[in-house]
C-alpha cells in the first residue's frame, strides 16, 4: 500500500515517460520483494500496489505516459502468462490431480457457487442503488461465467512455501480450478455471449462490411490493373475496358454505400469516428516519422504527440458517451 | 447549427478538458461540413455553427442573437445519453425553446 501510494504520487507528478515506466517496474519489484521480507503475500503486495499506482497515479498522468505504460505492461502480461501456462504444464501431476479429484470438485464448486453469490448479490445491490446503477441480466450471466482463474491463482499457489502442510493437495485443488475455468468456462463463453445475444450485429452493419469490403477488393483490382498497363503487360484497349468495368463496379458500391447511410444514420456516425480516429493515428504516426528524420526536435514533437493521444482520449470519450444508452433496461 | 455541452464527461484533468472541448467542435464541424455539402447538392446555401454550452440555454440564446424566426429540429432515430434529442423528449424540447423565446419550433422526422 505505502510503496504503491508512494509511486503514484511520483507518477502523478512526474512527466518524463521513461522515468514514470522505469517507476512502476521498480514498484513491481520492489513490492515483492518488501512484502517477502515482512512475511507476507508477494502477489498480493505487487497486485495491491499496481491498483493504488493505476487508479490513483495513472489519473493524473498524460495519455502519452499511459500509452507506453499499458502497452509495456500488456506486453509483459502476455510474457507472463505465457510462461505461468508453460510453467502449468511442467508442473502438473496428472496423478495428483486425480487423486485429489474429490477436493478439486469442492473448490470448483466453491468457487463458481462464490462468483455467483458476489456477481448476483452485488448486482441486487446496485439495482437498488438507483435506475442508473441497474445490470442488464444477459451482463450479469457473462459477468458469472466470465471468470477466469489464471496467472495469479497459480502464482499464488506455486509461492506457497515448501514446509506448508497440505501443499501439494492445495496446489492440486488451484490447478484444478484453473483447469476447469480454462476448459469449460473458456470454451463456452462464447457460445453463451451467442445465446444472450451480445455479440449479434445488426444486418445494416453487416451491409455496411460487405460493401466496404467489396470497394476495398474493387480498388486492388484496379490498382493491379493499372500496373499491369503500366509494366506493358496489358494492351491499351484492354486497359480502357477493364478499367470501365471496374469503375462501373465501384460506382455501384459507392451508390449502395451512400444508401445505407441515408436509411441508418448510426452507421454514418460510426464512419465518422472511425475515420477521425485513423487520420489521429495517422498524425501520430507522421509526427514520429518527423522526429526520426530530425525535422522535429524532442521537446516539439513531446508536445504535439501528447496533444494527439488527449484528442484520441477525447474522441473515446465522445465515443462511449454517444453509444451509451439514456438507461439500462431490465431484461426480464 | 450543433451544439454540444463539454461538462458530459464529469471533471477531468486540465489537458483532457480541453481536448474534448477541441474534439466536440472539429466533430461538429466535421458534421455539419457533411450537412452543408448535401444541402449544397440540393441546391441549397447553408451557413454552420458550433456553439458549446448546456445545450437549451445556448440554443435559445443564439435565436435570440440572429432573430431567428423558425427553428427546424431533425427527430432522432438514434437514442444516445449525449444527445439532448432523445427520441421521446424533442417534442417537449421544442415547445419549451417555443414558450422562452416565441420562435417557430419544427420538429422535422428524417421519413419527411
Amino acid at each position: 500500500l505505502v510503496l504503491g501510494w508512494l509511486t503514484a504520487q511520483l507518477v502523478a507528478r512526474l512527466e518524463d515517460r521513461l522515468i514514470v515506466t522505469s517507476l512502476t517496474t521498480i514498484l513491481a519489484f520492489g513490492s515483492y520483494v518488501a512484502a517477502e521480507y515482512f512475511h507476507v503475500s508477494g502477489v498480493l503486495a505487487v497486485v495491491v500496489a499496481g491498483l493504488l499506482c493505476g487508479n490513483v497515479g495513472m489519473a493524473g498522468a498524460s495519455p502519452s505516459t499511459k500509452i507506453m505504460i499499458f502497452n509495456l505492461w500488456e506486453y509483459l502480461a502476455f510474457l507472463s502468462n505465457s510462461l505461468v501456462f508453460l510453467l502449468i504444464g511442467l508442473s502438473v501431476d496428472l496423478t495428483l490431480l486425480w487423486e485429489n479429484l474429490p477436493v478439486i470438485v469442492v473448490a470448483v464448486v466453491a468457487v463458481v457457487g462464490s462468483r455467483a453469490m458476489v456477481v448476483y448479490g452485488f448486482s441486487w445491490l446496485a439495482r437498488l442503488w438507483g435506475k442508473a446503477s441497474r445490470i442488464p441480466s444477459s451482463w450479469r450471466h457473462v459477468l458469472f461465467w466470465g471468470g477466469l482463474r489464471g496467472a495469479i491463482s497459480l502464482a499464488l499457489a506455486l509461492s506457497l512455501p515448501a514446509t506448508m502442510p497440505a501443499r501439494g493437495q492445495l496446489q492440486a485443488m488451484t490447478f484444478g480450478v484453473v483447469l476447469f475455468t480454462l476448459l469449460a468456462q473458456g470454451t463456452t463463453i462464447q457460445l453463451l455471449l451467442e445465446r444472450l445475444g451480445l455479440t449479434e450485429r445488426s444486418p445494416q452493419w453487416i451491409a455496411r462490411e460487405m460493401q466496404l469490403g467489396r470497394l476495398f477488393a474493387t480498388q486492388a483490382g484496379l490498382r493491379r490493373l493499372e500496373q499491369m498497363h503500366r509494366e506493358g503487360m496489358l494492351p491499351d484497349e484492354m486497359w480502357a475496358g477493364l478499367r470501365e468495368g471496374y469503375r462501373q463496379d465501384q460506382k455501384k458500391v459507392i451508390q449502395e454505400i451512400k444508401q445505407l447511410f441515408r436509411e441508418h444514420a448510426e452507421l454514418e456516425g460510426e464512419m465518422l469516428f472511425q475515420a477521425r480516429r485513423e487520420a489521429l493515428k495517422a498524425e501520430r504516426g507522421a509526427l514520429w516519422d518527423a522526429l526520426r528524420r530530425n525535422l522535429l526536435s524532442d521537446p516539439v514533437h513531446e508536445e504535439l504527440s501528447t496533444d494527439i493521444d488527449y484528442r484520441l482520449e477525447a474522441l473515446d470519450l465522445i465515443y462511449s458517451a454517444t453509444h451509451e444508452r439514456p438507461s439500462v433496461e431490465e431484461e426480464g | 447549427m450543433c451544439v454540444f455541452d463539454p461538462s458530459f464527461a464529469g471533471p477531468l484533468n486540465g489537458g483532457l478538458t480541453a481536448a474534448v472541448e477541441k474534439e466536440q467542435h472539429w466533430l461538429g464541424r466535421a458534421l455539419l461540413g457533411i450537412a452543408q455539402a448535401r444541402a449544397q447538392k440540393e441546391g441549397v446555401d447553408a451557413s454552420a455553427v458550433v456553439l458549446s454550452g448546456p445545450v437549451l440555454e445556448t440554443i435559445e440564446t443564439y435565436l435570440r442573437q440572429v432573430n431567428a424566426s423558425t427553428l427546424v429540429i431533425g427527430e432522432p432515430k438514434i437514442d444516445s445519453a449525449l444527445s439532448a434529442f432523445r427520441p421521446g423528449r424533442v417534442f417537449h424540447f421544442a415547445d419549451r425553446v417555443r414558450q422562452d423565446t416565441g420562435v417557430d419550433v419544427l420538429v422535422v422526422s428524417p421519413e419527411e
